[in-house]
């Protein structure tokens, strides 16, 4: 393998094949976390440390699951790794534990990990899968904080940060009091589904434009290629 | 048959790590996450009861509450109580917090734990808690429309379980019979002879003192404004006598009549109310009259090594008639060689007439300090 795609299998998650945005998957917690920028961001340590784990032990472990209690298998041990996440959340970042609730123990369900268990951890090597989980997970990182970024932002007119997450200092960035920041429907589940709406209609049209684009240049190229066909023709 | 034993196999390795490693993060995280929640608690122990500095706490028999919190300040001032309760919702269990103010009027209301639908909650608790902020707990008036739900119900149920413990405590109920506008008690080491005591508090400012007197087996509870008490409480004393009592209401201890023994236990209660009175912004800490009709004023005197305790016996026109030390921080022959001559001469010169520590040979630290709190004590015996 070369390095080349050794970037592609960290990089193809990120934007190309963002779990997210082009396959749609985990779409309960992108609506249901990302009222602020600090639980999105919350959200997605902690996939980011279960998907990049459980890719791993999966792919460690791939050859020594028979075929028929794989999926049961992974499922333990994905839900081994909530459970731990979901402990040490509880004890070193009790407010994002709070605000997460119920969200912690569904990632377990989250199609993204399972769906990168079955797809790609158990047919590769454990340096591929890492890589894999970790942009896969990176980008669903990126998703929900893109959601969570608008949302807060134009729902309040910051950003908080220090509420959740445990950091050092407490604040908020971007104070802005004009009512074009402060649509109150954003931080409401409502505006999880418009603005998630949106960003897939930007994602589709700039899919639909670059296949317009590709057939363009490709129509482009066979008109040439008759052309210089012609011209050879003539020449002949 | 090898590949099902082998299948059975790899789940059960797979299901023994899974169970290890979440049984070693558990033993990591366990005493923090008990941590963080007790910190949580009191984070909302205090927000009820601003300026609480300790929380502690009793298990409640009861079918709906399960602990009863006392919340006092750094001058170990009761501001509160807080009464926690379980209740069933329509999600399920809610853990309710109910917090009284010691008159037992209700401060606020916390559903600290449900799993009720948030969009029927959140209007519940912003809507209709104010309305029962500042009710008293005897007495509480509920919205008859938002307790149609089951969520308010639970709130309901949590509180009524309150009335039922808490509006059960005599001291409470003496104090809303007689309209004493209290914010607050605290009680103070049982220094005197008769009474445990507890001072009732309005701002910073004593309005009252309520006093448990043991009688035998019987407790009273009296109540002492200045010099007139008003009310006295007991399932099985006498009831003819608490009359009598109550009939010279506004009377000054002294001339109250009757020998029966609550009589006269009340008497001397009020006559020591007196002298706490009296002693207060001092430097005794304690004070009881003597067989011979004086007074032991009990003061701490600050010496050359440290605070000294001494018992300052005056007779009842005043007079110096022995001092005692009974803590000494000083050494031992400083003390012999210099404070007791020194004391000897005060006494035999009459302490009234001394104004400076000479009378100590040389104006020590001691000396000086104990001159102050026998002036002091005579200054006070004066104004008996």
């Amino acid at each position: 393998m070369n390095d080349v795609s050794k970037l592609q299998d960290f990089t193809k998650g990120i934007i190309k094949e963002n779990p997210v945005f082009v396959a749609l998957l985990g779409m309960c917690p992108a609506l249901a976390v990302t009222s602020t920028v600090e639980t999105a961001i919350g959200m997605g340590i902690l996939v980011v440390f279960v998907l990049t784990l459980s890719n791993v032990i999966i792919s460690l472990v791939r050859k020594l699951i028979p075929d028929e209690v794989r999926i049961p298998a992974y499922i333990v041990i994905i839900a081994t790794f909530v459970t731990i996440v979901r402990m040490l959340t509880q004890a070193y970042a009790p407010a994002l534990y709070e605000s997460l609730g119920i969200f912690i123990p569904l990632i377990v369900v989250n199609c993204i990990i399972l769906g990168r268990a079955t797809s790609f951890a158990s047919k590769n090597n454990v340096g591929r899968s890492f890589l894999d989980g970790a942009g896969m997970a990176l980008g669903f990182t990126l998703a929900l904080f893109t959601i969570g970024f608008i949302r807060e932002f134009f729902g309040t007119g910051g950003i908080s940060y220090g509420v959740y997450l445990p950091l050092a200092t407490e604040g908020k960035l971007l104070n802005i009091t004009s009512p074009l920041f402060n649509i109150g429907i954003l931080t409401g589940p409502a505006g999880g589904f418009i603005i998630l709406g949106i960003l897939l209609a930007t994602f589709k049209q700039f899919d639909l434009n670059k296949q317009a684009k590709l057939k363009a240049l490709k129509k482009a190229e066979a008109l040439s290629k008759a052309a210089q066909n012609k011209t050879l023709g003539g020449l002949a | 048959m090898s590949s099902k034993l082998k299948m059975a196999f790899t789940l059960t390795l797979i299901g023994l790590l899974s169970g290890a490693s979440i049984w070693a993060v558990n033993e990591l995280t366990a005493p923090v996450i008990a941590d963080n929640q007790a910190r949580a608690e009191l984070a909302i122990f205090f927000e009820f009861f601003p300026g609480g500095d300790t929380v502690t706490s009793v298990e409640i028999d009861d079918a709906v509450l399960d602990t009863e919190y006392t919340v006092r300040d750094a001058s170990d001032t009761i501001l509160g109580y807080v009464l926690r309760g379980i209740s069933e919702g329509y999600g399920g269990r809610m853990t309710i917090l109910v917090a009284l103010n010691p008159l037992g009027d209700i401060v606020d209301i916390k559903v600290t734990a449900h799993t009720e639908t948030p969009n029927i909650l959140t209007p519940l608790l912003r809507d209709y808690i104010p309305n029962l902020q500042g009710q008293p707990i005897s007495d509480v008036e509920y919205d008859a429309l938002t307790g149609a739900t089951a969520s308010y119900r639970a709130i309901q149920n949590v509180v009524n379980a309150t009335r039922n413990v808490f509006a059960g405590d005599p001291f409470i109920e003496l104090l809303k019979a007689l309209e004493i506008d209290a914010d607050g008690y605290t009680e103070l080491s049982p220094v005197f002879n008769t009474l445990t005591q507890m001072e009732v508090l309005k701002g910073s400012e004593v309005v009252a003192y309520r006093v448990d007197l043991a009688l035998g087996e019987e407790v009273v509870t009296l109540f002492h404004l200045g010099r007139t008490f008003i009310k006295a409480s007991s399932e099985t004393l006498d009831i003819e006598d608490l009359q009598a009592l109550n009939a010279q209401r506004g009377v000054d201890y002294d001339a109250l009549t009757g020998e029966d023994p609550l009589t006269l236990l009340v008497k001397e209660a009020i006559a020591e109310l007196a002298l706490y009175e009296r002693l207060k912004g001092h430097q005794f800490i304690y004070a009881r009259k003597t067989s011979e009709a004086g007074m032991i004023y009990l003061g701490s005197a600050r010496g050359f090594g440290g605070q000294n305790i001494f018992a300052i016996t005056l007779s009842e026109n005043g007079e110096l008639v022995a001092i005692e030390n009974l803590v000494l921080a000083d050494t031992l022959d400083y003390y012999q060689d210099v404070v007791v001559p020194g004391i000897a001469r005060l006494i035999a010169e009459g302490a009234a007439g001394q104004t400076s520590p000479d009378v100590f040979s040389e104006a020590t630290a001691t000396g000086t300090s104990v001159l102050n709190i026998v002036l002091e004590a005579i200054a006070i015996q004066g104004g008996n």
